[in-house]
């Protein structure tokens, strides 16, 4: 096979470097040091991390309470939205293009306008929440309140984006099972539940996967907004494996970190694909 | 192409026909642009507020209350932005552009016709490769790329960014190509082969005009996926090769109390794509659902 | 978390006239001083040869700096005085050391001159073998210029510049922290800036008037990045991050003390949500009126005292920090300009390190209100004809008396910071602090034993 072979030659160049690389220093200690070579120190790095890091466990419950959080709400909010939109109206085209703006915005700078809204004392959202009548939020400084607070801006991200795919895949739904239904009498509740959204099925898991990756993987947003804070509570498997590379000098430990964190991502994005065979 | 037509011409399901609105709906009709409009504000507010900050002075962005309209506005920000001889910021506009097409055009090459191979002759090797692509966390790239290239001596030069930006390209155009090449009528391409055509050939000539809708939704994608990459342009560029989301960000780092530069900046860079996609939406939503719906 | 260790200018450092104010200033100065600055031949520059690396080419990596701002518009005039080219590339404080650490690490000499601040990376640097030793250097006469005046920085930021008895910057800038306050609140409730630890919450409790917005005191309250600002508290508590054995001494009565008061400050006077407060947003709020007191880093003098980003300009005083219990300390920082020990080029880098620290640089720098190390410049007659008197004095004060830096006297500062800011917001929301120390101890016993 011919084809694809300047893409796997190109990917093999790019990644397996990477790969190798993270792999081989994940089983050193080496802290950037030109006078100290890294040393093998075997799979200490797994251990340490593993049964021996107060922040690492902590950090893998975040990444799956941030992805769960955020991947859950657009999915049901993005969904909702589609069954709303799906109908002939003055604007829908214009409506689409809006939606597709919060997606191909820079993370980064959207990051940025975000954290400035979040701001307790000066931002605008606790503005909206005074005028509703409502004690103030601490949105990112309040340990409870700040993983919802960046899953909201994932929120704003890609709920769109959810949205976008279940409206064509709305549109590309045979229509013989609605003729079926209608004669039966079904009332368009059940038309709801027990036919559309189960022919959406194949649709909203690959939606869902894709998502889970991203959101598994977030970063931009959360180094831009709290770094991790506060006190930590924003601390994600990646963010943390950032921290232990670039602030402490731990490069091997935060390969092993990646390591993991990549057989985590994988893992799940198997799980998902099972899913979707399974619907099938 | 038969889902990505559908989707762009809009063509009513049934489902779509049963909820449209009645006869006396005038209430139901305001009840539902009411309840569009209440969606809508939200996603909207994001850019109003990026938008109307940037034209705000330092002591006008951080006022209490919130000044949403009824203020002097200023050009500050933006001046700033463009009149200061150590950033300029038209150069970076051009470094990120000849990256972000680089990179789209090399993605292009190695990507269409890998997911050709992958949506006809089931590669799902290869597609599994490419996913490990999507899910490789990006800090574990940043120091074996720098030591690649810096090796190389190529840091600071257009050709490693663009190689560095691949691998956030040819997965995006891959994944949304597969559904597009899954969709192709096999009869022509059965013809084409019966009439004697080489492989290639009939990739050639008769599937890739055919996807011409889903090259170009790829590609766009592709291109502000590239053009957004923060991670691999910092550590790879220097003073010749900066490219606007690094030069962005370190203006926005250093003035991060200033809420009407952060503003400005972040519309700034947000500008370009916003247009881009005015212009191409339809071809983006198309090939975004088909490659969403296929897989 | 290394953002928030930042010392970074907001709006002021942007306006473009500003800067090229600031450039034509110092070229003014150089005209009327006659001769005092290397971009000027005299008599005695005569026989130092400026130009002897003329051609070369210098990279300079730097922190998104005030410095590096007021450097990058006359680096034209470096390029003619000594013919060296210089690629100056700065970027936000965390992308500037993750850049600078993935590019150092390889060894490849990429960098000639580098921003450094020795209280945060010093010890690590130093044991990853990044410095080029400075001493030999600022000692050459083939290599210094006669006029070049070394024994004029202050002796205490050369003392933090010193690492392992090696000279490994030459400092650009000196900071403490300082109460920076209202005046026009002060007098209107007839308080006096506060002398002692008890003054301060005693002025505290006189200006919080939360309803009106108006907060009493800015301290930070982020994590790692707040202990930079309590350690002042600690020292003056009598505290110290180790004990004279080298042991964490952070569950000490002294430390718990000072975590204990910081802590209540914060959470009686502060604005709400301290916690995910550094200085970026405490000096928001202070440009924005809602502060009665900040107590950070004097380099933010200049934000506050800008009338395009400040409501308030004109109207800040500026104190000593106060006396605490057990000693009058307060803590120093500095950054300097250091050569990486892989350099290619490390003459001509210390060709523009010496040029960027002299005498007409700093007083540049000092114009643009950045707190500089050099002495004379604080008495120069072209600064102190428009200074505020109330600051230079709180400013001079504040070296003679610091007997500490910011961070602990560590190798790996920033893991030992972040594993303390906890405590700091424990503190803050009233949890139990002696616990909180006593763990955050254990935790620094460990990374000490690990990475030193």
């Amino acid at each position: 096979m011919v084809f694809p072979a300047p893409a796997i030659a190109f990917l093999l160049l790019t990644m397996l470097f990477p790969v190798a690389f993270t792999l081989y220093m994940s089983v050193q200690r080496w802290e950037f040091s030109a006078l100290d070579p890294p040393t093998f120190i075997g799979l200490r790095n797994y251990a340490d991390f593993l049964f021996n890091d107060a922040r690492f466990w902590p950090s893998v419950a975040r990444t799956f309470a941030f992805t769960l959080l955020a991947v859950a709400v657009e999915t049901v909010l993005g969904v909702a939205i589609a069954l709303i939109f799906n109908r002939e109206f003055l604007g829908k085209g214009l409506i689409r293009t809006i939606f597709l703006f919060p997606m191909v915005a820079t993370p980064v700078a959207i990051a940025l306008v975000w954290a400035t809204m979040f701001d307790p004392n000066l931002g605008v959202l606790n503005y909206f929440v005074e005028e509703l009548g409502l004690p103030p939020v601490l949105w990112t400084s309040d340990a409870d309140w700040v993983l919802p607070a960046l899953a909201l801006v994932d929120i704003w991200e890609w709920t769109p984006f959810i949205t976008l795919i279940t409206l064509a895949g709305l549109s590309s739904l045979p229509s013989e099972p609605y003729e079926a239904a209608r004669i039966d009498g079904a009332s368009p509740r059940q038309i709801l539940w027990d036919l559309t959204l189960p022919m959406l099925r194949p649709t909203i898991v690959v939606a869902v996967l894709f998502r889970a990756i991203d959101a598994l993987k977030t970063f931009d947003i959360i180094q831009v907004i709290t770094q991790g804070g506060a006190d930590f509570s924003s601390e994600t498997l990646n963010i943390y494996a950032f921290q232990n590379a670039f602030n402490y000098y731990h490069l091997g430990y935060a390969s092993a970190i990646l390591v993991f964190f990549f057989m985590l991502v994988m893992g799940v994005s198997i799980l998902l694909l099972r899913v979707r065979r399974a619907a099938e | 192409m038969s889902t990505g037509t559908a989707v762009a011409t809009g063509r009513r399901s049934v489902a779509a026909a049963r909820a449209r609105p009645g006869f006396g709906g005038l209430a139901r009709r305001v009840a539902f642009y009411a309840l569009v409009i209440v969606i809508l504000l939200p996603f909207l507010f994001v850019f109003y507020w990026m938008i109307i900050n940037s034209f705000k002075t330092l002591v006008d962005a951080q006022a209490w209350p919130p000044k949403f309209w009824g203020f002097t506005p200023t050009l500050a920000n933006y001046r700033a932005l463009f009149q200061d001889p150590a950033n300029p910021f038209l150069d970076f506009t051009i470094n990120s552009l000849v990256i972000a097409t680089g990179a789209t055009l090399l993605g292009l090459i190695l990507g269409l016709p890998a997911a050709y191979s992958i949506a006809r002759y089931k590669q799902n090797g290869l597609g599994l490769v490419i996913l490990t692509a999507r899910i490789m966390p990006g800090i574990s790239f940043l120091v074996p790329l720098y030591i690649i290239f810096s090796r190389l001596g190529m840091i600071d030069t257009y050709s490693s960014l663009i190689i560095s930006h691949l691998i956030v390209t040819m997965p995006i155009i891959v994944w949304l190509m597969v559904g597009f090449f899954e969709d192709l009528p096999r009869e022509l391409e059965e013809a084409a082969r019966v009439d004697g055509a080489s492989m290639f050939g009939t990739f050639w000539r008769i599937s890739l005009p055919l996807s011409k809708a889903g090259i170009v939704a790829s590609a766009i994608l592709a291109f502000i996926f590239s053009w957004n990459n923060f991670m691999f342009s910092l550590v790879l560029t220097s003073v010749n090769t900066k490219t606007l989301p690094v030069a962005v960000f370190n203006f926005m780092g250093y003035s991060s109390i200033n809420y009407g530069a952060i503003s400005a900046a972040a519309a700034l860079i947000t500008l370009p794509v916003i247009v881009l996609v005015l212009f191409v939406q339809r071809h983006i939503v198309q090939g975004l659902t088909a490659g969403g719906i296929k897989g | 978390m290394t953002t928030s260790r930042s010392r970074r200018l907001g709006g002021a450092a942007l306006n473009r006239r500003q800067v090229l104010g600031g450039a034509l200033g110092a070229t003014g100065l150089i005209l009327t001083t006659g001769g005092r600055s290397p971009a000027s031949p005299s008599a005695a520059q005569a026989t130092f040869d400026w130009k002897k690396f003329d051609g070369s080419r210098i990279r300079l990596l730097a922190n998104a700096h005030p410095w590096t701002n007021s450097v990058k518009p006359v680096l034209a005039e470096f390029q003619e005085l000594t013919g060296i080219q210089v690629q100056a590339e700065d970027l936000p404080e965390a992308q500037f050391r993750q850049k600078l650490t993935t590019e150092l690490s390889q060894g490849t000499g990429s960098v000639d001159v580098m921003m450094s601040a020795p209280a945060q990376e010093g010890l690590k640097y130093d044991q990853a073998g990044w410095y080029e030793p400075l001493d030999r250097f600022v000692q050459d006469p083939a290599l210094t210029a006669p006029d070049y005046d070394f024994a004029d920085f202050a002796p205490r930021p050369i003392e933090m510049q010193t690492v392992n008895g090696k000279l490994i910057g030459i400092p650009v800038q000196l900071e403490s922290t300082m109460i920076i306050y209202r005046k026009d609140l002060f007098e209107e409730k007839g308080i006096a800036p506060p002398a002692t630890f008890a003054d301060l919450e005693a002025a505290a409790e006189a200006l919080h008037a939360p309803d009106d917005r108006l907060f009493a005191i800015g301290l930070r309250g982020k994590g790692a990045a707040a202990t930079s600002q309590w350690s002042s508290f600690l020292y003056g508590y009598g505290g110290d991050w180790l004990d004279p054995a080298g042991a964490p001494a952070l569950a000490s009565q002294p430390a718990i003390d000072a975590f204990t008061y910081y802590g209540n400050l914060a959470r009686n006077y502060g604005p709400r949500g301290v916690e995910n407060n550094s200085w970026a947003e405490n000096v928001a709020l202070f440009q924005q009126g809602q502060l009665g007191i900040l107590v950070d880093a004097s380099v933010f003098k200049v934000n506050v005292e800008d009338p395009s980003a400040s409501t308030v300009a004109g109207k800040v005083g500026y104190a000593v920090f106060p006396q605490g219990p057990a000693a009058h300390d307060v803590a120093g920082f500095t950054w300097g300009l250091s050569i990486p020990a892989s350099a290619k080029n490390k003459e001509a880098a210390w060709y523009f390190v010496q040029w960027a620290t002299s005498k007409a640089q700093n007083l540049a720098l000092l114009q643009k209100g950045v707190p500089v190390a050099r002495q004379s410049t604080w008495q120069d007659p072209a600064y102190v004809e428009t200074s505020n008197k109330e600051f230079d004095q709180a400013q001079q004060t504040s070296i003679q008396i610091s007997k500490h830096t910011s961070n602990p006297p560590v190798v790996s500062v920033q893991e030992v910071r972040d594993a303390v800011g906890p405590v700091i917001i424990a503190a803050i929301q009233g949890g139990d602090v002696p616990a909180a120390a006593q763990q955050a101890n254990e935790t620094v016993k460990t990374i000490i034993a690990q990475s030193g």
